[in-house]
């Protein structure tokens, strides 16, 4: 009974003591995060740096965050659609600490030039792989579209066929055609449509651009043995519209429209983005060849082209929440494009189209999901899945030979050489899963996994209604990457190994049982590299990288057609030894700035696949051909403030034919005569200068009048091989000198922007593949509505 | 018997007058200047850099050639489908519509002249009336009809046409398929057809017209169904001649399936002089004769020889082409050419012409040659010296 009312007596000071101890015991750090205009921000991650000890923010932009003991903490904030932060605290044991946090977002002003400090290009750049990362904002004003943008950077050769719309090869240190592989934010670019290429896509929806060379992280899961280029869109989620419109020469039309809704309380954003493309492309073409009755001779004249209209037009919706504690990101979207192309040419400038059209269009449904700290501190989990089918049709119908006048003759013939109406349809799914988890401040694991199913289906309208071998490739791409920090970050390395795994089926038809059986392959191949970055300094470093990659075979290259085209189960992908070895150096000279840097590299591609015929009138593809390259590039940048910026860039690259034996037979023992030789009709040393001049509160306050010049230039290459042939009479591809100057000026602080563009300015002979003719000069101007 | 030794008489007589006179055009070329009694065609480079180029010369007998700062690259003018005659060279460029004439001078290809032309879909046989004129034919649009072309090579007149009385496509087949190298013999010339479906398979049966010129009507349509094929298409190869007693031979070389799994057979046939279609008691069954299927290749050495090609698929790797000599009264295998080393193989890479067979082996050797089979003395000999590497030799052409 004592010992009873002891312990009632006590219960109270045993509570209070016991509630003590734990309060002292509780050493918590709090705080609230707001956008810079005040605004909280719910949702955003709070991490220990340099451990996995974190937590996320609540609906109100709360953190509440329980730490083991006091000391010193740095705390790394982080939230989608803002720039990073972090700050360093003293928390006290056994107590509540504070600290706030205000992120600016990281959706940038037209024009902005980050002049001391580092974007996230120059960040990119200083990274162990061999990447030109370009700021595409700072060409938001101009009309350029992205292969304008990056055939003015180093290493890269773009050869367009013509003007709007035009086809094109698209080069990486020299490898090109199949072997570079496009993205958007990480997508394959093709997912959306055909008409989602480089020659089309406004410069105003990219916020920034990234081409990997040679070597590729394991998160861009595809086979691309010569490189990649990945287009960065806005990731930000405040509220804007970036509207614009612009007229040219050739009739060229162009209307980009981007901008998202940010619903405040719920975290629901709407994002949308289209744009629309209109030119006649009616440049005129320089002494053509057309046939004149009187004479009976062909005669020289300069013509317009007058079969070249180009139109497309793309849609994109997404809906979702971002920042929650669910989910970092979560969308549901779709898009739907269209484009219809006359063909104006074939592969020569001599070969006259003047009624094949090829028109296409194709939709996607899209879900993706973003989570950082996935139910383990650390683990960050990035999934995408879409379905998406992309169709189009090339209808060549009318028999007729065309002239440059666009007059024609009745013609034994279709114009692309068989009268036909070909369809062309390919369903694909495509998903991935993206896993990260930082063990430590100084190590952390990548893995990517895709899934991409594509079935395709082609046939001509003309004599059947179906394809009846219809072809479906399944491609299993698999990467781990293990990243580690040595020297206080100063030396960064990344590891990885790629699987690649294809599974082939196709319908085939058999003579013997006169019947159709489904044939099928599954072949993996395993690629691996590294990635090395030794920082000298802040802004100084070298840095090397390693791929052996591939580039595997598709359907038909395996199968054939099931007619003169014969199967080849045994054949090879595509691979290839790619390395980088390169170095950046950055230093601050008074309110200017200087970056340079410079890469030597080296690709041994090899068994690049080819039809050949094996016997009379049958073919079959083979392994035929191997390539190497090595080559130098180089680049030196400067800004004052914000009043100059000037960039210069060099680029030599020697591509040598490196097939030993004449097709590359097993069996040869004599050396191919083009063994060790200069590869011709490819471009080998090109330079481009940029110079832009602005400046600030010019006849009012808030605007900004900006001058840009470039120019390009590329040395004459011979079209054919240059050891054989008589030198008197060997073709070659002249010497190139290319400027364009544009002017801008906006108002309001970006609000309102208008812009004039001339391009080709000297009104050059400017050529591309096969000595086609490029448009000479022309003008364009601009209107661009920013509104945030 | 008789007959037979008066004919070998004739023709031993006829190749040693062809040997003197071609000596003496050796030893004095009559010949403008700046062309060539020869031309070879190499192709060099591999995907996607191959490069077609020519080379003149004015022996095959006996030197050296490189395309080393020599011959002219043709890749972008012409396809090795061109015709040859008396020093020129004529073309249908059916991607840009043009017919063209050019002679191969100053190690270039020039162009003579050239004009707008589309009447065939492409060109899958010709045949020459006299030096002056030419037959072209093809198919239609809708590859349903046969039509034509007279070419005055001199004027550059092209009067066009379709050949009447083409049998009808039977039931449950599409279009036709046209055989290549045909021959004008006694006021008329031959083609043999074939019929294709919407599929694959070629209807069992070759048929051969009969065409009478000027009128291009189908006189006597002769039928065999040992084989389905036809000649190979007009221009990159040869497989038809006449001999000298104006009877026509040819080779049927493309060959699709004609019954489930089955290519149809490679067979060689004759028309004689003043029939007016097949020798129904002559067929030259290659792989029988050969051991080996023919392949592409089919011409007159003179001496009742015929030089052919085949591939001997029991030997490993790229250099499996061989060549023989037909007998051709007899249809018979008078001697495989054992001193040629293989081939890697070219489309039409031997030149016929005076009872002699120049063949340009592209062999796996480092450097190549020019081997010279004689009818008359049935021996091989090693003649010019090529360059080694190259990836194949098209064409080899007497251009005088």
């Amino acid at each position: 009974m004592r010992i009873t009312s002891i312990f009632r007596r006590s219960l109270p000071v045993l509570f209070l003591s016991v509630w003590a101890v734990c309060a002292y015991g509780q050493t918590v750090l709090t705080g609230k995060i707001s956008e810079d205009d005040g605004t909280e921000l719910p949702g955003a991650s709070v991490l220990v740096k340099g451990t996995a000890t974190g937590t996320a923010a609540d609906d109100k932009g709360v953190f509440r965050l329980e730490l083991k003991k006091g000391g010193s903490y740095t705390i790394q904030v982080s939230a989608i659609g803002f720039l990073s932060q972090s700050k360093t605290v003293q928390v006290k044991a056994g107590q509540e600490t504070s600290l706030n946090f205000t992120l600016k977002s990281n959706v940038k002003e037209m024009g902005e030039v980050v002049v001391h400090g580092k974007n996230e290009s120059q960040q990119i750049k200083e990274q162990a792989f061999n990447v030109n990362a370009i700021e595409t904002r700072q060409f938001a004003n101009s009309t350029a579209d992205m292969n304008q943008i990056l055939n003015r950077s180093a290493g890269i050769k773009v050869r367009e066929q013509g003007g709007v719309g035009s086809d094109f090869n698209f080069s990486i240190n020299g490898l090109s055609g199949k072997a570079v592989k496009f993205f958007i934010d990480g997508i394959p670019m093709d997912i959306m449509g055909s008409t989602m290429s480089l020659n089309n896509i406004p410069v105003n929806l990219a916020e920034r651009i990234e081409v990997y060379k040679g070597v590729v992280p394991v998160a861009l899961g595809a086979d691309a043995l010569g490189g990649s280029v990945n287009i960065v869109t806005n990731q930000g989620v405040k509220n804007y519209l970036d509207a614009s419109y612009s007229y040219g020469s050739f009739n060229t039309n162009q209307v980009a429209i981007s901008g998202q809704y940010t619903h405040r309380p719920t975290g629901f954003i709407a994002k949308a983005s289209a744009f629309y493309n209109y030119a006649d492309n009616n440049y005129l073409m320089k002494g053509v060849e057309i046939w004149d009755e009187t004479q009976n001779a062909y005669v020289y004249k300069d013509l317009p082209r007058f079969h070249d209209q180009y139109k497309a037009a793309m849609g994109q919706l997404e809906l979702g929440v971002v920042n929650k504690k669910w989910a970092d990101v979560f969308f549901v979207g779709a898009s739907y494009s269209q484009s219809d192309k006359q063909l104006q040419t074939g592969i020569r400038q001599e070969v006259v189209y003047g009624s094949a059209t090829k028109n296409g269009d194709a939709y996607n449904f899209s879900l993706r999901y973003k989570k950082d700290n996935f139910f383990l501190k650390g683990l960050g989990v990035n999934l995408y899945s879409t379905f998406s089918k992309d169709s189009y049709i090339l209808a060549d119908t009318l028999t007729r030979k065309y002239y440059w006048d666009g007059t024609y003759i009745d013609a034994g013939n279709a114009e692309t050489g068989s009268r036909r109406v070909t369809h062309v349809d390919r369903p694909r799914l495509f998903s991935r899963a993206n896993i990260n988890y930082v063990i430590n401040e100084n190590q952390s694991i990548n893995f990517n996994y895709t899934l991409d199913r594509v079935r395709n289906q082609t046939y001509d309208a003309l004599i059947m209604q179906e394809d009846d071998v219809p072809g479906r490739i399944t491609k299993h791409i698999a990467g781990l990457a293990f990243q580690q920090n040595f020297f206080n970050k100063r030396w960064s390395n990344t590891l990885f190994a790629k699987y690649y795994g294809i599974d082939l089926n196709k319908r085939q038809y058999t003579s013997l049982t006169q019947s159709y059986y489904d044939e099928g392959a599954f072949k993996s191949y395993l690629g691996y590299g590294l990635a090395s970055v030794y920082k000298l300094g802040e802004n100084a470093g070298v840095k090397g990288s390693y791929e052996f990659t591939y580039r595997v075979q598709d359907i038909n290259e395996v199968f054939g057609d099931g007619f003169s085209i014969s199967n080849n189960l045994a054949l090879k992908p595509e691979s290839g030894d790619n390395v980088n070895l390169g170095g950046f150096y950055g230093m601050k000279l008074g309110r200017g700035s200087l970056f340079v840097e410079g890469s030597a590299f080296y690709r041994n591609s090899r068994d690049f696949i080819y039809a050949i015929e094996y016997a009379t009138n049958r073919f079959q593809y083979q392994n035929v051909s191997k390539v190497l390259i090595k080559g130098l590039e180089a680049e030196v940048r400067y800004s004052y403030n914000r009043l100059l910026n000037a960039s210069v860039n060099v680029s030599y690259q020697n591509a040598i034919d490196n097939t030993k034996y004449t097709l590359n037979s097993s069996t040869s023992t004599s050396n191919s005569a083009t063994y060790k030789n200069r590869i011709p009709n490819q471009p080998w040393f090109f330079s481009n200068a940029d110079l832009g001049i602005g400046k600030n509160d010019v006849f009012q306050k808030g605007s900004r009048i900006q001058f840009n010049w470039s120019t390009q230039y590329t040395h004459w290459y011979y079209r054919t091989w240059e050891a054989f042939g008589n030198k008197k009479y060997q073709l070659t591809i002249p010497k190139q000198l290319v400027h364009q100057a544009s002017v801008s000026y906006s108002m309001h602080q970006g609000k309102y922007n208008f812009s004039l563009e001339c391009r080709n300015l000297t009104n050059e002979l400017v050529y591309d593949n096969f000595r086609l003719q490029k448009p000479g000069r022309a003008f364009y101007a601009k209107f661009r509505l920013f509104l945030k | 018997m008789k007959k037979i030794t008066l004919l070998a008489l004739w023709g031993m007589v006829a190749v040693l007058g062809a040997c003197s006179s071609s000596e003496e055009k050796e030893v004095e070329p009559e010949k403008e200047a700046g062309t060539y009694n020869f031309a070879l065609w190499p192709t060099v480079g591999s995907w996607p850099n191959v490069s077609y180029f020519v080379l003149g010369f004015d022996k095959l007998t006996e030197g050296t050639a490189s395309l080393t700062g020599q011959g002219a690259d043709v890749t972008t003018t012409v396809s090795s489908a061109v015709i040859n005659k008396n020093g020129y060279y004529y073309f249908y460029n059916t991607t840009e519509g043009k017919f063209s004439k050019f002679q191969f001078k100053n190690d270039q290809l020039q162009t003579i002249t050239q004009m707008p032309y589309t009447h065939l879909v492409s060109m899958t046989g010709h045949t020459w009336v006299d030096d002056n004129t030419l037959i072209m034919v093809g198919l239609d649009a809708t590859s349903t009809k046969i039509n034509y072309s007279v070419i005055d090579v001199t004027t550059m007149k092209i009067t066009n046409g379709q050949i009447a009385g083409v049998p009808a496509i039977p039931s449950g087949y599409t279009r036709l398929l046209v055989g290549g190298d045909i021959q004008f013999v006694n006021g008329k010339f031959f083609i043999s057809v074939g019929f294709m479906p919407g599929g694959y398979e070629i209807y069992p049966e070759m048929t051969v017209l009969e065409v009478k010129y000027p009128s291009f009507e189908v006189g006597t349509v002769s039928k065999d169904s040992r084989t389905a094929g036809v000649g190979s298409t007009s221009g990159y190869y040869g497989t038809s001649f006449k001999t000298e007693s104006n009877d026509v031979y040819f080779l049927v070389n493309w060959n699709p399936a004609w019954k489930p799994g089955v290519y149809s057979p490679i067979m060689a046939y004759r028309i004689k002089n003043g029939a007016t279609g097949l020798d129904p008691n002559y067929i030259i069954d290659t792989k029988a004769v050969l051991g080996y299927e023919a392949s592409g290749l089919f011409m007159n050495v003179g001496n009742g020889k015929a030089i052919i090609k085949y591939r001997d698929t029991s030997i490993t790797g790229d250099y499996q082409t061989r060549y023989a000599i037909i007998d051709l009264a007899t249809g018979k295998l008078h001697k495989r050419l054992t001193e040629l080393p293989g081939d890697r193989t070219g489309e039409r890479n031997v030149c016929a012409s005076e009872g002699k067979a120049y063949i340009a082996i592209n062999a796996d050797t480092t450097k190549d040659n020019i081997w010279i089979y004689d009818s008359a003395t049935d021996t091989v000999t090693k003649g010019l010296e090529i360059e080694g590497g190259y990836s194949s030799f098209t064409r080899l052409d007497k251009l005088d």
